[in-house]
């Protein structure tokens, strides 16, 4: 209990640092909202009314007080591009990259692990070997690369998945399942490439320990020593590289969404930096902060449910 | 005697290397009978953990048995498949290690480990399972025993720990146990209670124990007969006593003249001249040849044959029938 607390507390003084960091640096950014709003001809009067409309007369501190309380009623401020309330632009976008990044976190788990304890069960055999390259290609070829190489041979010429766009889960299950199958492949390929050579490399360690020599001569057969015993050992570490992974890729792909044509977090942030829309980018940064910070946090719990030399500690 | 249970002959186990193969293990024979607690005894690198570790078939993966045979209840352990080595393990033959600390699961309960052999090889229910497991801890000195089944290696002391991994090794009444310096790693006062663990052990069970450790103390304290080994090869091997108080090879008179004891109080303490050669540097004839006091230019080319000196048994040239007339003329 006294750890979840001192996460708790941990987690709300981060928050807080990375809100004040967050609102402070934007205040640095050259370049006035009124000015961008209004135009470079804009007369002297009109910029003074709309400053004080966006309250940007007052004093910094005060203005951060202002931003935070906002926040925590949902209002994240007004785009200045769109002119929409900047929640309703994410909660349009969020769907669409949350799809897209969960259907490549279950991909790199549901492949990634197996292929992890596969190439560290034939360790030395061809099979091995030649995971072992693929694993290399994975991590070396950038990810646009093989989104073209995949549109071109599932998309184009076996017509087996559509080429670009998104579709509402609402509208069409299948459908949206088919046309985000792709991308997220795309994004989980270099992810399993990672997740194989890390667990590869943690199985190997674990192998070596004295307990699972322990477990073998208690007459236990190599699965039930890997299942039973390496395998959760192993897998401790590689938590942490997996809950990194959701997070960049929770947070949206700008490369791949460019290249299917997905309206995700990826895309708008490249909008919203190109047209200096300071509150979208401000929000999307706290966002993709919060993201961050929360994955950690429920990392650091799982450690506690998986590892009792933690529970311990608490 | 009466047939033993283990009966290890002409066993050689060798190391793969690039440049070719290497005997860690040379010509060793050994007997282990029933009921009794054989110690074996020797220097670091001397192929005594190497031997425990062939009799488990849990050699390391660059190493393997080149000839020989280890013979188990009439079935000879070498040629047997992984499989019918899983059936033995844990089951008729189980294995003590010498790191308490390293040797247990972190994730897993203590009680689960234990019974986890239990899950493995026999049938019984999970309440006969835990009901088991806990009355051994309780025999084996693991005070609350009831609590300590769920609780995990790290919360344990290091002496506690070393009586939960003897557990696992006792839990299905194996008929041979192979401890390997099973008191090593402890303090000093651990140690004592630990071996005093195994006396009962001795006394309780009709187990048969092999006992490794590089300490002739600790090998007087719980051992019936003891192997010397060195080298790789087994040097002179009888009861105990006969061992410790009338050694016949210059090596294990060597071992025990290293024993600090109060009688050699304020004299320095004896040390063998020279090491262990290395795995590599191992010559023809006797490996001990070059540190031996005794040394004869046949030494340098054969390796003696066993030749019973009394009670014991020992490969010396110094009792080869031949040279024995000459025993009396070598400094």
């Amino acid at each position: 209990m006294r750890y979840i607390l001192y996460k708790l507390a941990t987690f709300v003084a981060t928050m807080t640092l990375v809100s004040i960091i967050i609102f402070f640096v934007f205040q640095l950014l050259p370049g006035n909202p009124a000015h961008i709003i209004l135009g470079i001809e804009a007369e002297q009067a009109q910029i003074q009314q709309l400053e004080q409309e966006l309250g940007l007369d007052k004093q910094a501190t005060e203005r951060y007080v202002d931003w935070v309380t906002g926040l925590f009623q949902a209002d994240l401020g007004e785009s200045l591009k769109y002119q929409l309330p900047v929640s309703d632009i994410l909660v349009d976008r969020i769907p669409v990259t949350f799809s897209l990044g969960i259907l490549s976190i279950l991909l790199t788990i549901i492949i990634g692990i197996p292929l992890g304890i596969l190439i560290a069960r034939t360790k030395g055999k061809w099979i091995s070997v030649v995971l072992s390259i693929m694993t290399q290609l994975g991590i070396a070829i950038p990810s646009f690369w093989f989104g073209f190489i995949l549109i071109l041979v599932f998309g184009v010429i076996l017509s087996l998945f559509p080429t670009y766009g998104y579709v509402p889960w609402s509208e069409d299950f299948f459908g949206a399942l088919r046309a985000l199958f792709l991308p997220s492949l795309v994004i989980a390929i270099s992810n399993i490439a990672v997740i194989i050579r890390y667990l590869r490399n943690t199985i190997l360690d674990q192998a070596n320990m004295e307990y699972v020599r322990t477990a073998r001569c208690k007459g236990l057969t190599e699965r039930k020593i890997m299942y039973g015993h390496i395998l959760r050992n192993a897998l401790i570490p590689v938590i942490t590289i997996l809950g990194l992974t959701i997070a960049d890729t929770l947070g949206g792909s700008i490369i791949i969404e460019n290249v299917f044509a997905l309206p995700g977090l990826g895309n708008l942030l490249i909008e919203s930096i190109s047209s200096r829309d300071f509150p979208l980018v401000q929000s999307m940064v706290l966002y993709i902060a919060v993201l961050v910070i929360t994955i950690n946090f429920i990392v650091d719990l799982l450690y506690k449910v998986i590892d009792p030399r933690i529970r311990a500690k608490g | 005697m009466s047939t033993p249970l283990l009966s290890i002959e002409n066993l050689d186990v060798a190391f793969h290397f690039q440049d070719g193969d290497y005997n860690a293990i040379n010509h060793v024979s050994f007997n282990v009978y029933p009921n009794e607690v054989l110690g074996i005894v020797g220097e670091s690198g001397c192929g005594k953990s190497l031997t425990s570790k062939a009799i488990m078939g849990i050699l390391p993966e660059n190493a393997s048995v080149k000839q020989g045979s280890i013979t188990f209840r009439e079935t000879n352990l070498v040629t047997m498949k992984e499989k019918q080595w899983q059936k033995i393990r844990g089951d008729a033959i189980s294995m003590i290690s010498q790191e308490p600390m390293t040797s247990l699961n972190p994730l897993l309960t203590v009680g689960k480990q234990i019974a986890e052999v239990l899950k493995q090889h026999r049938s019984y229910s999970k309440k006969e399972m835990k009901e088991k497991t806990i009355a051994l801890m309780k025999e084996v000195g693991l005070p609350r025993a009831e609590a300590l089944y769920k609780s995990y290696p790290h919360q344990l002391s290091g002496g506690m720990r070393q009586r939960i991994v003897i557990a696992i090794a006792l839990i299905a009444s194996p008929q041979l146990i192979i401890a390997d310096e099973p008191t090593t790693a402890l303090d000093v006062t651990i140690q004592a209670q630990i071996l005093d663990l195994f006396k009962n052990i001795k006394n309780t069970r009709n187990s048969s124990l092999i006992f490794i450790s590089h300490d002739l103390g600790v090998i007087r304290q719980v051992c019936d007969r003891v192997v010397v080994m060195y080298a790789g090869r087994v040097v002179e091997q009888g009861k105990v006593a006969d061992i410790l108080y009338e050694p016949k090879h210059p090596y294990t008179k060597g071992l025990i003249q290293s024993i600090p004891d109060h009688t050699k109080r304020g004299q320095e303490l004896y040390t063998i001249p020279g090491n262990v050669p290395g795995l590599k540097e191992r010559k023809r004839g006797c490996p001990f040849a070059d540190r031996c006091a005794h040394r004869m230019d046949i030494c340098h080319t054969h390796f003696p044959d066993e030749v019973y000196v009394e009670n014991q048994a020992v490969s010396c040239h110094l009792y080869t029938k031949e040279e024995v007339k000459h025993v009396s003329t070598i400094h």
